[in-house]
């Protein structure tokens, strides 16, 4: 049996026949229909309302996806899981992931202040987990060196079945199996579990399979004109050619230009966006030949250079360089 | 609110002074539709029954304590991947506001209750004397411990927490007063479990304040205390409210803990209901115990978990389906 998360009640009893799919699958969401009847929520909503409460103070400018730093990962759902990474390695992070339930923490639930993210957290180095770098979506803030060293601190002790190193940095210890805060436990798990699926993962990477998809997709929603886009560039059609899968992107559009090009189409740059970049600028290397210096010195009279093909480690690291540069660029 | 809508406002959101009309909105229709399809009961309303007073009100009242006094907006928009996401979890929160509202409101009652239990019950004993109630010592009768606690705040949520589960009473179909937070029994086993964890004589302040470390009650202002709370009389309920509060039960599930709590209603075996809902029997077991403790919050006592747990399976049975 699969089904899909529920929507929201007011989704649901509002508009029925746009998540038909999910009806035929779901008894739950049929039960209320049943029960509370469809209908139109005539809510009526004053142009311009009022904004009521000033907020508290924002947070960071975007981290790098680094030990230390709090990122959103991205799965098939519809919620992010928003993690704090503890290390780095082969293209993958691991994350403890955070929770707002702060009121059902345990001892191996570390405190994050309010005043980092807005709101007060805690990551759960019980639950940590391993992610691929292609699910992070978004860098949220970064933790001051203290508190990053703590975590480390925590997560070393845990892997290591000790005690809890700093008690007052956590919530209360379990002492008992019939302690509630298990049954949350048991949900957090079964919640993270979902981010290391195999579908998870696809879909990480399915939603848009190459640059041009993705460049494509863009446009259409922002409605931008393709002419003007086109334009931003020097290179004629480039925009086109990409979406054919025939422009040479390394060659033909430098760094500053595809970085002011997926700016203007509000493009986040993370690893996923790296990811596409460098599959494309990757996939137009193909083919490449370098021209060999001459073993010896000496040139002879009407030799000439050796020319040979491109290695794949060659085009690879081209590919990946050029990538991090445009995102570099999208940043600064 | 569309994705791409989603997406700006969260862009800006971190920059911005002030709260975007469009996200304003948003909540604000989260609101309406919430109470006006039936996500709560009436007798949640603070007149009786919802409308566009009680709507502005819990409004305000949730932007203002827990969205952006809390913020929780921020969190909803750093989780949120798709607009119908963001819907999803700020209903979610807006009913966890709403009941944590109604819970919160009953622990003025809650010491008063205490006390009389701890002053009245043959099972307790005044280990110390003081001026101020609050400060009168207590321990289980015939315990010779003298000492009183000086531990942390932690050993106290810790000694609280390992008591298990407790069920916080929201709301009964039949109610005609405002429900105790817990029944005298489960008081009783709470304040008696405390004392025997911690082997101390506590005081009625350190009571209390484990209540409010266990059940996220809010703090006791006891300077405030002059009377008891008078009980609220509420319109009687009938069949109609038994459903209402049905759905209300149904709205707060998940579609797996339907389909766990129908087979298990049709007594199928553990391993029969954890293959069909793909999971674990360790996992069934505890969607298990969430609809159960579910039920229960939503009653007063045995009688009436049995009625509203069958009104439950009722609206939940479709079609040529029998019980």
């Amino acid at each position: 049996m699969t089904i899909t998360a529920c929507p929201s009640l007011g989704d649901l009893i509002a508009a029925p026949d746009s998540h038909a799919e999910h009806l035929d699958n779901c008894r739950r969401c049929r039960a209320l229909l049943r029960g509370l009847g469809a209908r139109n929520d005539g809510v009526e909503v004053p142009a311009g309302a009022a904004a009521p409460v000033k907020r508290p103070p924002g947070r960071r400018a975007t981290p790098e996806l680094e030990p230390g730093a709090i990122w959103s990962f991205a799965s098939a759902g519809d919620e992010y899981l928003i993690g704090c990474v503890l290390s780095k390695s082969n293209g993958s992070v691991r994350v403890a992931p955070l929770s707002d339930e702060v009121q059902l923490a345990t001892g191996w639930d570390v405190f994050i202040q309010r005043e980092l993210l807005g709101y007060p957290a805690m990551a759960q180095i019980w639950n940590q987990v391993e992610l691929p770098e292609e699910q992070a979506e978004r860098g949220l803030a970064i933790l001051a060196t203290g508190l990053s060293d703590l975590l480390q601190h925590f997560a070393a002790a845990f892997a290591e079945r000790y005690e809890p190193p700093e008690p007052r940095a956590a919530g209360a210890p379990v002492l008992s199996k019939a302690d509630p805060r298990l049954l949350f436990q048991a949900e957090e798990r079964e919640r993270v579990a979902e981010f290391t699926s195999a579908d998870a993962k696809a879909a990480a990477v399915a939603t848009a399979v190459t640059l041009g998809d993705l460049v494509s997709t863009r446009c259409k929603e922002l409605a931008v004109e393709r002419t003007v886009l086109n334009e931003l560039a020097d290179e004629k059609r480039w925009l086109d050619r990409l979406e054919e899968g025939s422009l040479d992107l390394y060659a033909r559009l430098p760094v500053a230009a595809l970085a002011r090009l997926l700016t203007a189409l509000r493009l986040s740059p993370g690893p996923q966006l790296e990811h596409l970049v460098a599959k494309a600028a990757g996939a137009g290397l193909e083919g490449e030949r370098v021209r060999q210096a001459p073993v010896l010195a000496r040139r002879r009279l009407g030799s000439r250079r050796q020319v040979r093909r491109m290695s794949e480690q060659e085009r690879e690291t081209m590919a990946t360089d050029y990538a991090r540069k445009v995102i570099e660029a999208m940043r600064s | 609110m569309t994705d791409n809508e989603l997406e700006e406002i969260r862009e800006v959101f971190e920059e911005a002074e002030d709260l975007d009309p469009r996200l304003h909105a948003e909540l604000r229709r989260v609101v309406s539709r919430f109470l006006y399809f039936g996500g709560l009961p009436d007798s949640y309303a603070p007149h009786g029954r919802w409308d566009a007073d009680s709507e502005e009100e819990v409004l305000h009242a949730w932007l203002a304590k827990r969205l952006i006094g809390g913020g929780k907006l921020q969190a909803l928009l750093d989780k949120a991947r798709s607009a119908g996401g963001f819907r999803s979890m700020a209903e979610r929160s807006l009913r966890q506001y709403l009941l944590n509202e109604r819970e919160r409101s009953q622990a003025q009652n809650l010491f008063w209750r205490t006390r009389e239990l701890l002053e009245a019950d043959d099972d307790f004993e005044l280990a110390h004397d003081a001026k101020r109630v609050q400060d009168r010592g207590w321990r289980p009768r015939g315990s010779t411990t003298n000492g009183v606690f000086e531990g942390s705040d932690e050993e106290l949520a810790a000694a609280a927490w390992s008591l298990g589960d407790f069920t916080i009473i929201r709301f009964h179909a039949s109610a005609k007063k405002l429900a105790h937070v817990l029944s005298i029994a489960d008081l009783k086993r709470f304040v008696l479990g405390l004392l025997g964890a911690l082997e101390v004589v506590l005081t009625l302040t350190q009571v209390m304040r484990a209540a409010e470390l266990r059940f996220d009650l809010g703090q006791v202002q006891f300077e405030e205390l002059e009377t008891v709370q008078d009980e609220v009389a509420l319109d009687v309920a009938d069949q109609a409210a038994l459903q209402q509060t049905a759905l209300a039960v149904i709205a707060e599930m998940t579609a797996r803990q339907v389909e766990v709590l129908l087979d298990t209603a049709a007594d199928e075996p553990l391993k029969d209901i954890a293959e069909r809902c793909s999971c674990s029997q360790a996992t069934a077991h505890n969607e298990q115990r969430r609809v159960g403790e579910l039920i229960k919050r939503y009653s007063a006592d045995g009688e009436e978990a049995e009625a509203l747990l069958k009104m439950v399976c009722d609206s939940l049975y479709e079609e040529g389906e029998t019980p």
